[in-house]
């Protein structure tokens, strides 16, 4: 077995024992890098020479005692929406494709402080506005089991990389899906937590009061380790909870006996390929021969959520998005005949078609007018949606079901249509409109070999049942040691 | 017809904390261009908003101060324009749900005090400074000033006239000021108005087309801006024109104003929730703390002085008019047996000599205490009224203390009986006549005599016994 | 309501956007199919509803951390200025005309 196919538990071993140094898996990765990037398009940028820096330094540090922690020495990725003090943070846009901030956002200094090692920021739909990373200014990340596809976005370079073995783990966004639909499109352990567990600050804002940071890792285990590196109120971020967050890792229980497990009916529907639906099933099958009970439930307002969810996303979107005018960083238009023409250019030239829709839409719901109509009747619809999903955890533990309507599809079959990708967020959306945590893990191939993602949802900051609950189906299944075949 | 003007004022105070509102730059006025800037404040991306504590606690007492009733729920929103002294392309403001609403102050009018309304005070931050170049064709930003905590007060349209708008900007501005929570320095911008007004047929209740008015930086522009749009709408109307609903600026050094934008391009702001800050809850407890650290107020503070001191109610009022004067008045009130004189020295030669001078009172360069001791000199016989102007204004000159000053320039009453008749015949020898017109009954000489007599001893004399000294030496 | 050419045109003058006519045909269509299906939520009954429920839905989380009054060091203004010309001292722009 090659070093980027172990996962942070068993590396965290290795180096703590000395049998790897940080510097040779640094280097190792770097190679894998090399090797594969050209081809998959993980990566906006490779920071080498700063991990090799970093790497000899933790080790250093490692040696002496002073770092401890179980990510010390692991290479890492990180979505391009992440601030990152001297490495170009650009959202995947051309707007932002010479923005160098001066800080880095809260879970980057957590995530140094803890001895991780950056290689290098990950590739993403422009602003973290799509579900295939087919928007990005800089290039299309392709699936590591079928490059003619896409790896769901928007954190498709953070999923891609981790399944790829270009980052032994990695950091995503997710507002609307972004960290579970890439998780579940490329098959690895994908987590969007609680709104308030992880700060926001340094996290370019897409929608505020939807977006969280989590970790995209191989296993459960791995993603409880990233889980308590990062998680933490931070003053910086009033929307972060002050509340003091568990040790992940005493949830890697494989126990679900007497545990209900809600199933919504409205989860497993038609509009869910029959691949997914029967290794949904399977799941539930797999828990209740463990001693689960599965409830059998309904959320009826699934058929709103969608548009609540875009509403919200778009209104919050163009007013976050307002700042990006040329007057303090990023593009500028060249030659402006006067102020106006200058931010309206600056803007026009640096956002793409998707952005500027989404702007427009956000716009127009907000504008006078319309106000009502839209925006204030989504947000009475997401207390309703709200309502619902607690009222819905009043008979169950979790709840469960698919990540996504359908697999990996093919690159460019869907770009041209938004209402049809906007559709495809509705098993995710819930999710972020609720505030709640949720999982996606990988549960079997479809017809085409492609990964299938199971979707565990908890009550808020109870990201332990979903811990225990997966690392469960872990535990009893090999689902999570399918790799692709990358011929390398 | 006759007119009457309906005015309502929309009052910018900058809030005094060290720190600007969501983030720990200084406040502090001035400094090099863009150094007192973070990237919270120059609006980064991925940076977000810590709303500073004592932003929400001064407001609150801003608006208990004014009799407003403070929200247990308030919540910030966007305003969403671009402009370029806005680095996040939205300003943080409270639209809906303002932390403070339905309070008053009372202002004196000619004849009667009078209730302005306040429909509520708002916390939201200040935008950065726009400069533009005079060889090029660029503009300049500093976003020193970018972040800096604001309430905006919001007055009903219960305001009549210029001077009633002036009153009310006074009152707010020693209320602010008392309680301690702004400087209230029109000079530096940190208080700021924006005035509408409409007017209509006296006694009509409907309401006219109304003009708002930016950029007034001092009482005076305040009080001629209006002056102004009043006359200004009267004429238009009067010659058969419409007003127009628009915002106008106020050009200070021209003395008229002109329409910056009509309703038709108004802007749609788009408010809507601020995301990156939760929903304050204003729990009792606080409001009941911040009441409770509330200082004595301008009006109160008026009525003790009218009630302990025995002062008539004008000298009152503008002694609470401002708090650094009332703050002196009461300093030297406190340590002197005779407050009605102390009262007469600051409201007359100290305010003319600031005036004289354009000082402040911060920069009186000595303590109450010497303005105490310069009361007893005169009271305990040492020097006369005339001197003491004299001393007054050396103390400005000096900031020494009055002792001093009448020893060094030796200004002590003159009181020696037979230095004063030598003075007093000699006077009488150089005016041969004066004591013929004295004999034939012209009583006025004796002013006349003493007044020479005063000058030939550089208005040190005694005048008491100046005059005992010259009647007597007349009858004989 | 059907999105019109002169919608777009307001919403993007208010986004401070320039659309090419392609873009703006592209769009009138495009916002015209996605604000028709936000029309959806229109059929759901908000009536009990305040718009801030879901806002106060948390009291513990709401009780809010506010920042203390305290001041820290600003940064390098070399460090905010825009990167293309950050040895000016001020952010420039071109002229804005009142």
């Amino acid at each position: 077995m090659q070093l980027h196919e172990y996962t942070i538990s068993e590396l965290s071993s290795l180096i703590s024992k000395k049998e790897i140094s940080i510097l040779e898996l640094t280097q190792h990765m770097l190679g894998r890098i090399e090797k594969l990037d050209s081809e998959l398009g993980c990566y906006i940028s490779i920071v080498e020479d700063q991990a090799m820096e970093q790497a000899a330094k933790v080790q250093k540090m490692l040696d002496k005692g002073i770092l401890t922690s179980p990510l010390t020495g692991i290479p890492m990725g990180i979505k391009d929406n992440i601030c990152t003090e001297g490495i170009l943070t650009s959202c995947g846009s051309k707007m932002l494709s010479n923005f160098v901030p001066p800080y880095n956002a809260h879970v980057v200094k957590k995530l140094y402080n803890s001895g991780s090692v950056l290689l290098g920021k990950l590739n993403m739909d422009e602003y973290a506005m799509g579900s295939s990373t087919e928007s990005s200014y800089f290039k299309k990340t392709r699936n590591p089991w079928d490059t003619e596809r896409v790896p769901g976005g928007s954190s498709g370079g953070s999923a891609a990389a981790v399944v790829a073995g270009e980052a032994i783990y990695s950091l995503g966004s997710d507002t609307g899906g972004s960290i579970r639909q890439p998780a579940s499109f490329c098959g690895c352990v994908g987590l969007k937590p609680t709104y308030g567990l992880i700060s926001r600050f340094g996290l370019v804002s897409y929608a505020s009061s939807l977006d969280q940071i989590g970790p995209l890792t191989k296993t459960v285990t791995d993603c409880a380790l990233v889980l308590n590196a990062i998680a933490g109120h931070d003053p910086m971020d009033l929307t972060s909870s002050r509340r003091i967050h568990p040790d992940y890792t005493k949830a890697l229980i494989n126990d679900v006996k007497g545990m209900k497990i809600g199933l919504p009916r409205e989860f497993i529907d038609d509009s869910v390929e029959k691949n997914i639906r029967d290794a949904i099933l399977n799941a539930v099958k797999v828990f209740t021969d463990l001693g689960a009970e599965c409830v059998e439930i309904s959320i009826p307002v699934m058929e709103y959520v969608v548009p609540t969810y875009y509403i919200i996303a778009l209104a919050e979107a163009s007013s976050n998005l307002a700042r990006y005018d040329g007057v303090k960083f990023g593009y500028r238009a060249s030659n402006p005949k006067d102020i106006l023409d200058f931010c309206k250019r600056t803007r026009s030239e640096g956002f793409g078609t998707e952005v500027k829709r989404r702007i427009l839409l956000g716009t127009y719901v907000l504008s006078s007018g319309y106000y009502d109509a839209y925006y204030k009747k989504a947000l009475k619809a997401r207390a309703i949606i709200t309502r619902e999903f607690n009222k819905a955890f009043e008979q169950c533990d979790i709840i469960i079901g698919p990540v996504s309507p359908t697999t990996a599809y093919k690159i460019g079959e869907k770009i041209n249509d938004p209402i049809q990708m906007y559709m495809e967020d509705i098993f995710t959306v819930p999710v972020n409109i609720a505030g709640l945590p949720a999982m996606s893990i990988p549960c079997g191939l479809d017809n085409n070999s492609l990964p299938i993602g199971l979707q565990l949802l908890g009550k808020r900051f109870d990201e332990q049942t979903i811990i225990k609950t997966a690392y469960t189906f872990e535990q009893n299944t090999e689902f999570h040691n399918l790799r692709p075949n990358l011929n390398v | 017809m006759n007119y009457e003007a309906v005015i309502g004022l929309e009052v910018h105070a900058e809030l005094s904390t060290k720190s600007k509102i969501y983030c720990s730059c200084t406040t502090e006025f001035g400094g090099e261009p863009n150094t007192h800037c973070c990237p919270v404040c120059t609006g980064m991306p991925g940076t977000l908003p810590a709303l500073n504590r004592k932003t929400v606690e001064y407001a609150i007492k801003a608006g208990l101060a004014t009799n407003c009733t403070i929200s247990p729920f308030t919540k910030q929103d966007r305003k969403n324009y671009f402009y370029p002294d806005l680095p996040k392309g939205y300003q943080i403001s409270q639209y809906d749900l303002p932390l403070c609403k339905d309070g008053f102050v009372e202002i004196e009018t000619e004849n009667e005090k009078k209730r302005i309304r306040i429909n509520r005070i708002h916390i939201e931050e200040d935008a950065g400074k726009l400069l533009h170049g005079e060889e090029d064709n660029n503009s300049y930003i500093d976003y020193n000033r970018t972040g800096v905590p604001l309430i905006e007060i919001v007055s009903e349209p219960d305001i009549s006239s210029a001077r009633e708008a002036k009153s009310y900007l006074e009152k707010l501005k020693a209320i602010l000021q008392f309680i301690n929570v702004s400087d209230c320095k029109m000079e530096e911008g940190s208080l700021r108005a924006d005035v509408n007004i409409s007017v209509r047929p006296k006694g009509s209740n409907h309401l006219g087309e109304r003009t708002e008015m930016k950029n007034l930086n001092s009482f005076r522009s305040v009080y001629r801006a209006i002056e102004s749009e009043i006359a200004r709408q009267i004429h238009v109307i009067k010659s058969g024109g419409k007003i127009n609903q628009e915002t106008r600026r106020w050009d200070e050094n021209k003395g008229e104003s002109y329409p910056m934008r009509s309703k038709e391009d108004a802007q749609d702001y788009r408010y809507f929730p601020e995301p990156d800050l939760p929903p304050l809850i204003i729990k009792n407890e606080l409001v009941e703390r911040l009441k409770k650290e509330l200082p004595e107020l301008p009006d109160a503070r008026k009525q003790r002085y009218v009630s302990e001191y025995g002062l008539p109610e004008y000298d009152a009022q503008v002694l609470t008019s401002s708090k650094e004067l009332s703050d002196f008045f009461e300093e030297t009130a406190k340590q002197s047996t005779n407050v009605k004189a102390v009262s007469n020295w600051i409201m007359g030669d100290m305010l003319r000599i600031l005036n004289e001078r354009n000082l402040e009172i911060v920069d009186i360069p000595f303590p109450p205490s010497y303005l105490v001791r310069l009361i007893t000199l005169i009271d305990k016989g040492v020097i006369n009224g005339s001197t003491a102007k004299n001393v007054f204004d050396l103390m400005f000159d000096t900031g020494k203390d009055p002792d001093n000053i009448v020893k060094e320039h030796g200004l002590e009453m003159l009181k020696d009986q037979s230095f004063l008749l030598e003075v007093i015949e000699k006077v009488i020898r150089d005016n041969p006549n004066s004591l013929d017109d004295y004999k034939k009954g012209q009583k006025k000489v004796i002013g006349f005599l003493v007044g020479q007599a005063m000058k030939a001893t550089k208005g040190k004399a005694d005048p008491q016994i100046l005059n005992q000294i010259l009647i007597k030496r007349l009858e004989d | 309501m059907a999105i019109t050419k002169e919608i777009i045109d307001y919403i993007a003058k208010l986004a401070m956007l320039q659309l090419s006519n392609e873009e703006q045909d592209n769009m009138v269509i495009e916002i015209g199919q996605v604000i028709s299906y936000f029309d959806k939520l229109k059929e759901l009954d908000t009536s009990d509803v305040d718009a801030m429920e879901f806002f106060f839905m948390d009291e513990d989380e709401v009780e809010s951390s506010l920042r203390d009054d305290i001041v820290k060091e600003s940064y390098p203004r070399k460090q905010l200025l825009h990167s293309e010309e950050n040895d000016l001292e001020y952010f420039r722009v071109p002229k804005v005309v009142e």
